[in-house]
């Protein structure tokens, strides 16, 4: 009985300190309980985005997520996301034309952990698979790129520096690649 | 002594079955420290307080009211929230609504759903900038403000307003820049623009013989260009041909704003794309106006404007008057 009460008080001392034992300028206060996170392709409404003027191009598509996916998981952190067939955490896309946001991730947190997280591309906008600086298109793997930002769990910086990812709004320059600040606090957080 | 362990045992044994059953009971009920929260982040649009002025159909100054409904959606992949409140307007900007005050949603609901982007608190002051959206989910049409650049809050006591990423300003100086860019609507359309062309589809050809390409070549009989162009017809590239929907058609006439160097400007394509192409910004449907009964209707013009009056405007613009 004992060590279920004692288990028990350093649990919730465990779960009650999670959220102040990472310190990162850009971290929203939770991340995933493990080191890796499943997300799956929703090949229906995915295949309704426009890229390099096409629709039914799924595999266009799925392929600029993975690109943008893989820059995450090729930092030196040991956080992965991983491409699965059945899980909680979908990609998908919606219509909300006249709305600007060109994607959106919306996520549920318990006890300081994620639990599931969403991403929904806006296929009102138009997409393309290579470097775009002006606009529309634009460049679905710098949108992936940036909401998997939010995935792997930083909210949006609106300040100019640092320069990062997680800026708000599209930008060619900061949207094309992980940069080393936000490497950095990845590996903060997940090690 | 022996009573005095018992009484300890007693004591630890009773805190960690209250410890047990407050963890299992919040577990399950998704309360305490397992209760949950629900956030919504945004990639947002490059747009900029300027262009954010020319092409919101409305622009309140006002305070907030009390949210009076929320409305959620799943459907086991995508999870949406949204709430709706009242806008009681003090001023606004754009003179295409005249009511006292205007429904507006955001999404979340400020309780379990949050949006991280914008919050619209009871009672606070907000300059929004307000477009119609007529989603997938009804849940979410209507003046739905998302994103941050779509809402400044107001500081009543120095009556300056801030947003998060586009900084501080004087409401009055902000008002000010809001009616200068509303003064100058189409002027940086016009000017990015080679050519200004009124007129009706003729002919529309598909590049690549696929059925699932959206771009076309979009060939116009020439009604009006503006600057002069050497010939009656002028044929664009699209990316879409849904974005044009609205000239499709024999009688539809329309304005286009239209720019050279489709190779250049998108890398791709084929030798058969048209060298010019609809210039837009933000999104490919932004180079189009429609015409209907003498007036031109377009994103920076949601309310109408008379075609000779747009028309003046446009060379003025491009320095032919």
């Amino acid at each position: 009985m004992k060590i279920l009460a004692v288990t028990a008080i350093i649990l919730v001392f465990t779960i009650l300190i999670s959220d102040y034992a990472v310190y990162a300028n850009h971290y929203t206060g939770y991340r995933w309980f493990l080191t890796y996170t499943n997300v799956c392709y929703d090949s229906y409404s995915l295949s309704l985005v426009n890229i390099n003027r096409y629709t039914n191009n799924f595999n266009v598509v799925a392929s600029e997520l993975d690109q943008a996916r893989n820059d995450w998981n090729n930092q030196p952190s040991i956080f992965t996301i991983n491409k699965v067939n059945s899980c909680n955490n979908w990609v998908t896309s919606g219509y909300a034309p006249d709305q600007p946001w060109l994607a959106r991730v919306i996520k549920t947190v318990q006890a300081g952990y994620i639990v599931d997280a969403d991403m929904e591309i806006n296929r009102y906008y138009n997409f393309v698979s290579w470097g775009r600086c002006s606009t529309p298109p634009y460049t679905l793997d710098y949108v992936a790129r940036h909401e998997f930002g939010h995935y792997v769990e930083f909210r949006d910086i609106l300040y100019w520096l640092p320069n990062s990812i997680m800026h708000g709004s599209y930008h060619c320059e900061r949207w094309d690649s992980v940069k080393s600040y936000d490497s950095n606090e990845l590996s903060s957080i997940y090690g | 002594m022996g009573e005095s362990m018992a009484k300890k045992s007693i004591i630890v044994t009773g805190v960690g079955i209250a410890v047990g059953a407050y963890l299992i009971l919040s577990f399950f009920i998704g309360a305490g420290i397992f209760e949950k929260e629900t956030y919504i982040l945004f990639s947002e649009v490059p747009t900029t307080i300027d262009e954010m002025a020319r092409t919101s159909e409305v622009i309140v100054i006002g305070k907030v009211g009390n949210m009076i409904g929320a409305e959620y959606y799943y459907d086991g992949k995508k999870r949406k929230a949204t709430s709706s409140m009242y806008i009681d307007i003090e001023q606004e900007l754009t003179g295409n609504y005249k009511d006292k005050r205007i429904m507006i949603k955001t999404y979340g609901d400020g309780k379990s759903v949050i949006n991280t982007a914008v919050q619209l608190k009871e009672g606070e002051r907000v300059l929004l900038f307000l477009s119609y959206s007529d989603s997938d989910w009804d849940g979410e049409d209507g003046y739905i403000v998302c994103c941050t650049s779509q809402k400044f809050s107001i500081d009543d006591n120095n009556n300056m307003a801030y947003n998060p990423r586009f900084g501080s300003y004087k409401l009055d100086e902000l008002i000010s820049i809001i009616e200068d860019a509303r003064a100058n609507r189409i002027k940086d359309q016009t000017i990015n623009s080679d050519y200004v062309v009124l007129g009706k589809v003729k002919r529309i050809e598909k590049e690549e013989d696929d059925e699932d390409i959206t771009s076309r070549n979009v060939t116009v009989d020439i009604a009006k260009a503006i600057p002069d162009y050497k010939d009656k017809e002028i044929t664009f590239f699209i990316w879409d041909i849904n974005d044009m929907k609205d000239c499709i058609g024999e009688d539809k006439l329309c304005l286009y704003f239209i720019k050279y160097g489709a190779q250049k400007e998108f890398g791709v394509i084929t030798d058969k794309t048209a060298e010019y192409y609809l210039y837009s910004r933000l999104h490919t449907s932004y180079g189009i106006y429609k015409i209907v009964d003498g007036k031109v209707y377009g994103i920076e013009y949601p309310e109408g404007i008379e075609l000779n009056e747009l028309i003046e405007r446009i060379k003025k613009y491009k320095g032919l008057n």
